[in-house]
Order: C-alpha cells, then structure tokens, then sequence
C-alpha cells in the first residue's frame, strides 16, 4: 500500500499552472443554482496550512486569522486555483470544552451541560458582540469571492455540550433541557448567518453539521427532523433572505433525510465518502435537484496513485460536464495527512481541462 | 425456561427501571440468573442490533437499549459469579494510537457486553503495550477501532508487534474508512461494518 506523507510542498510542477489562472466567483455561483460553471472549478471548504503556507505569495505577510477576508489565505486560496475563500465570519463561538490535542477528538464523554443550572452557568456569548468589519473592508484578488463558515453546527455544538451518550440518554430522559440547550444553540447560529449574510462583500455561506456516520444518521432521521431540522430551515431562511447561497457540509451516510436537505432549500450538499453514500451515486440520485460539492473519498484520496485520482476526477467532470451543478474536490477537507501530491493530482484534472 | 416477553421487551424499549424490577421479580421468584441471561436478555440486545444493522433502530435507541441490559446486569452479574458461571469470553478493545475517537469503540462494548462477553475497554490513543498487556491478561480476541486513514496503519504496528512478542491474539478491526479489505491485508482475522457486526465476527473467530 503506498502510503507516505509528504509534508510541505516541493517541486510542484502545478504551481505555476495555477498562478496563471483567473479566479472568477461566478463560476461557483453558476454551480449553487445547478448551472453549468464556464470552466471546471474546484471547491475546498478546508486545507491545512501546511499546504495553504508555501502558496500565498511571498510579498503578502503571513497571518493565521481563519477569515476568508484575511489576504494571506486568499492569496494562497487564488494560487491553489480556488475562486474564493473560505473560513469564519468573526471570532464567535460556543462555550464547547476545549479538548486535548490529537490526531482526532472523543466524543462520547466528557460534555459540560448535566442540568439547567450547568447550561445556564456556561459563558455564552452573543455573535453581535463580535467584530465583522474586516468582511466589509476586505480586499481580495480579483475575481475572488468570500465564503463564511459557521462555528460548527447546531447538531455538533449540542453534542459537545452533553457528550454523546450523555445526549442521547437525555434525549429521552429531559427533553425540556434539550429544547432549551437548542434554543440557546439555535438561536446564535441563525444571528450569525444573518449578521454574516447581510455583509454585501459576502457572497456564499456555509453551515457544517456532521448529522451521519459509515451506516446511518447518528441521530434517528425523527430525531434530526424534530430537533434539528427546525433550526437549519431557520439558517437558510435568513441567508436567503438576503439572497446569499447557503450550501450544507454534513458527513455520513444520510440518504434517508436527503429529501429534507433538498426541501430546506441548501443551494449545495458537501461531504461524502464512498463507505456511506458514493458522489457519483449522489449526483445520480439527487444530483439535478442539489448541486454537489468535492466527494473523492478521503481513504481514496490518501491511499490510491495520482493516476487512479485524475482517472476518478476526470470522470466526475465528464458526469457533470452538460448539467454543471458540481464542483471537483475531496470528500471532506485537505487535511496534511493526505498526500500533497494526490491532493494536486486531483485538482489539476480541473486546472488543465 | 422461555423468553420472559417482559425483560425482552423492556430491554429493546430501553426501560431501565422496567428491566430492573422485572429481573429482581424473577430472581426472587426462583429464575436463574444464566437463563434470564442467555434466553431473555442477551436475546433482546441481539435483536436491537439487528435492527440497527437494518437502519430499524439509530444509535440513540441502541444506547438506551444498552442502558435497559445494563440495569438488568447489575443484577445478574453477581449471582453469576456466586454460581462460578463464566462469561462467554475475553476481549478486549481500543483505538488505536494518535485516535481519540470513541463513539463507535463505546458501542461496539455495549454489544459485546450485551452479548455475554467479559470486555475490556482499553480507551483511546492505545500504545502497543496496552493490547500487549491486555492479551497477557487473557484476551482472546483484541479489537481495534480507527476513523481516520492516518490512523489506520497503527492497525498494521498492532497486529506486527503482537506478532514479534509471540502473542496470537485474535484481531478484529473496524472504524469508518476501515474495509475487509484492508483487514486481509495486514493480517487482520475479522472486520465488523457495525457494532452489531462486531458481535458476529467474534462469535465467528473464537469457533474457528
Ligand atoms: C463526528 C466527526 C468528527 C468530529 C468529532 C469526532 C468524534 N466523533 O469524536 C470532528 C468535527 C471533531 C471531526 C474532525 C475531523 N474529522 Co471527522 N468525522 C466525524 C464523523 C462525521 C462521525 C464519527 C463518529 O463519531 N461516528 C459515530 C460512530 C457510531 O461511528 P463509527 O465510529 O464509525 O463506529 C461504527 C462502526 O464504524 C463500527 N466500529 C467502530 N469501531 C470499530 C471497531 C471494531 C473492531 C469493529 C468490529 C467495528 C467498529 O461500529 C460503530 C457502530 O456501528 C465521521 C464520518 C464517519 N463516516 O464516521 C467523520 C470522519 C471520520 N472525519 C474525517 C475527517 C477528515 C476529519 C478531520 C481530519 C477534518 C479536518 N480536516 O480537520 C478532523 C480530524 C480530527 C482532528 N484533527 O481533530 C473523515 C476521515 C476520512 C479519512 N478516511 O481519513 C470522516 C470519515 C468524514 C469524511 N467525510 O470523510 N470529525
């Protein structure tokens, strides 16, 4: 099994190829209303610095602000060949505990919330009170646009507050507690979107809400239409209130309630892995009624040869070609464990078409 | 004796307090503790499993099924050992190093205990030793969780250091990205796809 990772970036061939390319905005917006975009386009909602670092120009001083406006990630996003930015609108978060540093987090234990007195104790703060005028006055490569991304999402938040398996017997033991924790969850995360959304600079947002897992939602579809639903068609209502596009990262397999993403009305679904529900099965099944977004599984991803990459891309490209509605790129994210090479192989397909 | 509906139904409901009463009354009636067991009880948790493999019944439910056996357990439990009644075998489980990932590993215990077996549960981030140490203490089956294809090849340091201490444990292995696939080509002797599965690979291990 080749499996080797490539820390940092040397000789990349595609570098240049990619400084050469014009972002346009346009194009991911074409694909939010299932159109065909003028030339294949890549999508990322996140990548790790290792490998935004050595691309951002070397004239612009290096800053770590995860902010779409923040002009070291948007020069590093436009040489990578990205027609935007993504990242967060303002420093605004839940009081989630803070976890040990690791290849990955547990989740099963260790929330915070047991009763009323502990949810209501917790330092909650308002997305008012935070700063967004860097959004307003951002200067970003021509053609760029800005994504903003949420602080989690209403699912995972609440699931870090509890813990797992506290949430679930909770769930069933106090649901009073769970409607309230909800309400304090929900009603920041739609504030949030709306301060984010009325932002004339900010053309795409994005709400990432992990509800599945390999074999099923994590939470029963009831559970997720009763208790989580409600609040996702309250985040999509106010983005598109002011005509922004709002698209839906969520992991797992979620066949069972991609009827109800499509009827909230998400412009875009993100995440996939071919363990759950495959992208090419996806585009197919639901495909002309939901634009989507990257889908190369990660295992794929980080474990196949560049060539079996680009064969797998070039094929999502000529699926998509006539209808449009999709964007090339991972299942999830570009996380520096996934080999830099495999990462360019797959986008390059896009790049060179 | 036959299946007691009552426990088994409690139990697949997830009514902890109707479990506990229910097995209390039976024990006090006279039950033994191994029937209730292996005719009502473990029964019940095979049939939430089952259900959760067909996407009948979601983790939540699954949980609190678990819970309902547990206060059912609690109960048994002693009266087993009092009798020199042995569980059905020992595993032990736990993610692998550099992972902390542990609501899948959580569940998969839930099933094993729910299934008669004496289960250690490791933790997250597992050095070799701690499986080392685990088999020397009479593990006959280790299982191995991973959900990230970067941790996945300590699955491969687990199985190859075992190997060069001589140990022979039997290894199962699971987790999101992980594939029977991957489990042949490290020398692994099972893959579970779900926590219902897991049951099911040990079983099928420890006959062969
Ligand atoms: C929730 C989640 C997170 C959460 C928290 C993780 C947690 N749970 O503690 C957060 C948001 C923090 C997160 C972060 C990341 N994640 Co994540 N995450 C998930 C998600 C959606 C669910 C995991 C989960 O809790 N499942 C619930 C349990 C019930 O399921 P399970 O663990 O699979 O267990 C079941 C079976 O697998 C089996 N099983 C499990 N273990 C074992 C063991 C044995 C022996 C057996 C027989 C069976 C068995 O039984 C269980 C029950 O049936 C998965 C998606 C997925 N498909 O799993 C992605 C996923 C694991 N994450 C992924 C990624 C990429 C990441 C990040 C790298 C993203 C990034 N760029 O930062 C980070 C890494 C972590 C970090 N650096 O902190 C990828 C991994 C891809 C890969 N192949 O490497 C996945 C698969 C998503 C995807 N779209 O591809 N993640």
């Amino acid at each position: 099994m080749p499996f080797e990772r490539i820390r940092g970036v040397t000789n990349d061939p595609t570098i240049q190829l990619m400084k050469t390319r014009e972002p346009n905005f346009n194009n991911l917006l074409k694909i939010l209303k299932n159109e065909k975009p003028d030339r294949p386009t890549i999508f990322e909602f996140a990548i790790t610095g290792n490998y935004l670092k050595p691309n951002a120009d070397p004239s612009v001083p290096e800053c770590w602000d995860w902010f779409p406006s923040n002009p070291f990630l948007a020069s590093a996003h436009k040489n990578l060949g990205y027609d935007f930015c993504c990242g967060m609108g303002s420093k605004f978060g839940f009081p989630t505990p803070k976890h040990e540093k690791g290849a990955s987090v547990g989740l099963a234990h260790g929330g915070v919330v047991t009763d009323q007195k502990s949810l209501r104790s917790l330092d909650w703060k308002n997305p008012e009170d935070f700063d967004y005028t860097h959004l307003e006055k951002a200067i970003l490569p021509d053609g760029m646009g800005m994504i903003v991304r949420s602080p989690g999402g209403v699912l995972e938040v609440l699931t870090e507050l509890f813990g797992f398996e506290e949430l679930c017997y909770q769930i069933a033991d106090e649901p009073e507690l769970i409607e309230e924790t909800l309400e304090m969850i929900g009603t920041r995360m739609v504030k949030y979107f709306e301060i984010c959304a009325s932002i004339p600079q900010v053309g795409v947002l994005l709400h990432s809400d992990d509800w599945g897992f390999k074999s099923s939602t994590i939470l029963s579809p009831s559970q997720l239409r009763e208790l989580i639903i409600p609040w996702h068609k309250k985040i999509v209502e106010a983005c598109h209130k002011q005509g922004k596009p709002v698209i839906l990262h969520s992991c797992g397999k979620l066949d069972e309630v991609y009827e109800d993403i499509i009827a909230l009305g998400y412009d875009a679904k993100h995440s996939f892995e071919d363990a759950a529900v495959q992208i090419e099965s996806a585009l197919e099944r639901w495909g002309d009624r939901m634009p989507m977004l990257g889908g190369i599984d990660m295992d794929f991803l980080c474990r196949k040869s560049p060539e079996e990459i680009r064969a797998r891309a070039r094929k999502l490209l000529e699926m998509t070609a006539d209808k449009g509605g999709y964007a090339l790129g991972s299942g999830n994210s570009i996380p520096d464990y996934m080999p830099y090479e495999n990462f360019q192989a797959m986008n390059r397909v896009a790049l060179e078409w | 004796m036959a299946v007691h509906e009552g426990i088994f139904n409690a139990i697949i409901k997830g009514k902890r307090k109707d479990v506990g009463t229910l097995v209390q009354e039976q024990v006090n009636a006279g039950a033994k503790p191994d029937e209730l067991l292996n005719e009502s009880m473990i029964p019940a948790m095979r049939e939430v499993g089952e259900r959760f493999s067909r996407n009948e019944v979601y983790v939540p439910e699954m949980l609190i099924a678990a819970r309902a056996m547990a206060a059912g357990l609690v109960i048994i439990e002693p009266l087993l050992t009092a009798k020199g009644i042995e569980p059905k075998g020992k595993v032990a489980i736990g993610t692998v190093k550099g992972d902390l990932h542990d609501i899948g590993k959580n569940l998969v215990v839930m099933m094993l205990k729910g299934a008669g077996y004496e289960v250690v549960d490791l933790g997250v981030d597992c050095p070799n030793e701690k499986y080392e140490e685990a088999v020397k203490n009479g593990a006959q089956v280790l299982l191995l969780s991973a959900l990230l294809t970067t941790t996945m090849p300590a699955m491969k340091e687990v199985v190859d250091y075992l190997r060069s201490k001589g140990l022979q444990p039997k290894i199962i292995i699971g987790g999101a990205p992980v594939t029977q696939e991957y489990a042949n080509e490290i020398g692994a002797q099972g893959y579970g796809r779900d926590a219902n599965d897991a049951v099911k690979v040990v079983e099928r291990v420890l006959a062969a």
